[in-house]
């Protein structure tokens, strides 16, 4: 486990085009050019929250939201501005618990396919070592900010 | 509601196996400030987020996603291009608190949203 993140709180700025109130990662932990990790602490104000836990979507945003920073990785690295991107489709999304808010996830991505502004990733949300959803996300890359 | 002042319902009426709900996206909701600013998309997992919670309707309870089997984005969704929407929930009881759903999202005519799911409830 990395003790110090490639990017964290008000970093990831540089990485995501999403803004307040819908930040659902606050740190890149490490990325490669087929994986990435990343991560959430959980606060209790988060959009998301219900009754003290993350609801689904929040945690499906958590995910989509750590591939929009593995994709703007890339930009940064060309000095250019995050893209907008979207989900284009979910598959086999499976939900095994809600995290309470106070925790901190852990995510990992692994890389299926990046072409084209098409990303395709797999993902596994971790609450300390318990995995708490896992699936695969397509994301459509807006590509007419580079 | 999750998010607060996403949609309004403004109508709801069975058609066959179907219940249609039909509902207006506020473009003033403030989810839309960071999503993204100057841009206003509706985030896919707060439309499949306002989907459950009209399949909560038909169920009369509360209900947790437990898996997507397969969810589709077609159209982008935005409170500018999709002022007044209609959600399709096929809603089964599987087995006692399990639930298959099949829902869509759409104008009418094109669909925007197509979704699978498992809930538990």
């Amino acid at each position: 486990m990395e003790k110090f993140p490639l990017f964290a709180g008000d970093e990831l700025f540089q990485l995501i085009p999403q803004r307040d109130p819908i930040v659902m990662i606050d740190t890149l932990w490490r990325a490669d050019d087929e994986s990435a990790e990343t991560g959430l602490y959980i606060k209790e104000d988060n959009i998301f929250c219900r009754d003290g836990v993350l609801t689904e979507p929040g945690i499906l945003e958590h995910a989509a939201q750590s591939a929009a920073a593995f994709s703007g990785l890339d930009n940064f690295r060309k000095g250019l501005p995050p893209s907008v991107g979207y989900i284009a489709e979910v598959k086999k999304f499976d939900y095994y618990t809600l995290p309470a808010s106070g925790h901190t996830l852990r995510t990992i991505l692994k890389v299926l396919g990046n072409i084209m502004g098409m990303l395709m990733i797999e993902v596994e949300v971790l609450d300390g070592e318990e995995k708490i959803a896992s699936g695969r996300l397509k994301l459509f890359i807006k590509q007419d900010n580079i | 509601m999750l998010i607060k002042d996403f949609y309004t319902v403004n109508d709801i009426y069975k058609e066959g196996e179907e219940t249609i709900f039909k509902v207006s996206l506020n473009p003033d909701c403030h989810v839309y400030q960071g999503h993204f600013p100057g841009e206003s998309v509706a985030p896919g997992v707060v439309t499949i987020e306002m989907i459950k919670e009209c399949a909560e309707q038909v169920a009369g309870k509360r209900l947790n996603i437990s898996s997507i089997t397969g969810c589709r984005f077609l159209k982008l969704v935005t409170p500018d291009t999709l002022p007044a929407a209609e959600v399709r929930i096929h809603l089964t009881l599987n087995q006692p608190d399990d639930w298959n759903l099949v829902a869509s999202l759409g104008d009418g005519e094109a669909k925007y949203l197509t979704l699978k799911a498992v809930l538990n409830g």
